[in-house]
């Protein structure tokens, strides 16, 4: 318990230092004017709901490998939050693209993919929602979520290989030398990155404690239901 | 669970019918050429063998992508482009080439606008610095961008809270089922 309240702690410290440096510290980018804030969102997010879904789709493998339960709660559990934060990808991205491009949204690969990110989260969740309880849920829940993990590279490397309006990356092993971002960008960038996946985790703990409930609670009724049946045939 | 797949699958295909309605209204988003006068940010860059600009795209304001050609010879395109400190370079595409596409791949970073006359061929007359729009008028959408994602994340925050407690007090009967089943 004590751990989980460490790690609530210190993402509410450092997610409050992230603001201070998004809104007080970094300055305004002086082309894209105060809509330029949303990278410090938009990238952490976006990169939190890649990193969710290859996450499930290695808890999912593990599932496999070991049929042990608890892979495929953190699979579920890390689905859900990245979900969120897909969805959040999304809205910010979209928000974003209005008054620099002057569109809401447009067909090109990168879109298209991250979009597709998260329908392959959604139809997870929806699968998982309305399949039965039981062994063969979580092994075609693991499937789909193996399968749907194919989209993240294509995401990733998305600006590289079609080169459309959205664009390229700007730090990582990607970005072009040419494109390296001015200091304080990039560091404002990087304390905000480190700021959402701690929020991520935090949420992920959470969602997970509440995946344990649940197990709790089905495997108690299983077993007070069995008990019945024996008491009733004896 | 079954309540957050739902909500979920209703905010889905709200998002599939603002993603069509949006794929539509933007018209054809393949690259083509247009003459006339375009304003947009610089999404691809195209290079001979030599490392001489020949083409670029650009995206408009309806979120279409313009192929736009350059020539040293009938037109022979004139750049005017600011750098970031707001130094202007002025040159002809028959002198700097190669000197452009550093100078339009820098606009392309910076998602900056440019204005790009073009003439009945396809080819740019002249390149230059589009007006700079009011910096001011996109706070509105970083606002409404930060609204929905802190409101988002709490709305989450609410629900996961709500779960656990509910689920702890169906799992405190079910203890008590288990220890006292006559119950």
């Amino acid at each position: 318990m004590t751990y989980r309240y460490i790690l609530h702690f210190s993402t509410a410290v450092i997610m409050a230092f992230a603001l201070w440096m998004v809104f007080m510290w970094v300055p305004t980018e002086v082309n894209q004017g105060p809509v330029q804030r949303l990278l410090y969102f938009h990238v952490p997010v976006a990169w939190a709901s890649m990193v969710a879904i290859v996450g499930v789709a290695a808890a999912s493998i593990l599932y496999l490998r070991t049929r042990n339960e608890r892979w495929d709660r953190l699979a579920l559990s890390m689905a859900e939050v990245g979900v969120v934060f897909g969805g959040l990808m999304l809205i910010t991205g979209m928000i974003w693209a209005r008054p620099v491009w002057g569109v809401w949204w447009t067909g090109e690969a990168k879109l298209t993919t991250a979009l597709i990110l998260f329908f392959i989260y959604v139809a997870y969740l929806m699968f998982r929602a309305y399949f039965p309880a039981g062994d063969q849920r979580m092994r075609l829940s693991a499937i789909i979520a193996i399968i749907g993990a194919i989209d993240t590279p294509i995401i990733y490397y998305g600006s590289i290989l079609w080169q459309e309006a959205h664009p390229p990356a700007v730090v990582g092993p990607l970005a072009d030398e040419e494109s390296a971002v001015a200091a304080q960008i990039g560091l404002t960038l990087l304390v905000s990155t480190v700021a959402f996946t701690m929020l991520f985790v935090s949420l992920l703990v959470e969602r997970l404690g509440l995946a344990r409930l649940e197990s709790d609670i089905r495997h108690r009724l299983s077993n007070i239901r069995s008990s019945s049946s024996l008491e009733a045939a004896s | 669970m079954k309540g957050f797949t739902s909500a979920l699958g209703a905010v889905t295909v709200a998002i599939i019918g603002i993603a069509v309605l949006m794929i539509g209204n933007n018209g054809d988003a393949n690259a083509q050429s247009v003459s006339g006068v375009h304003t947009g940010v610089v999404t691809e860059i195209e290079t001979d063998e030599q490392g001489r600009l020949t083409s670029f795209s650009i995206v408009n304001s309806s979120g279409q992508v313009l192929m736009i050609m350059v020539s040293d010879n009938s037109p022979n395109t004139e750049y005017g482009l600011e750098n970031n400190a707001g130094d202007r370079w002025v040159a002809d595409h028959a002198s700097s080439a190669v000197e452009a596409v550093s100078k339009i791949r820098d606009q392309q970073r910076r998602l900056t606008k440019i204005t790009v006359s073009v003439n009945g061929d396809g080819f740019a007359e002249s390149v230059v610095q589009a007006e700079s729009s009011n910096l001011s008028s996109n706070l509105g959408y970083l606002f409404a961008a930060l609204a929905i994602t802190w409101i988002g994340l709490v709305l989450y925050i609410i629900y996961i809270g709500q779960r656990q407690r509910m689920l702890s007090a169906e799992l405190a009967k079910t203890t008590t089922r288990s220890t006292d089943p006559e119950d």
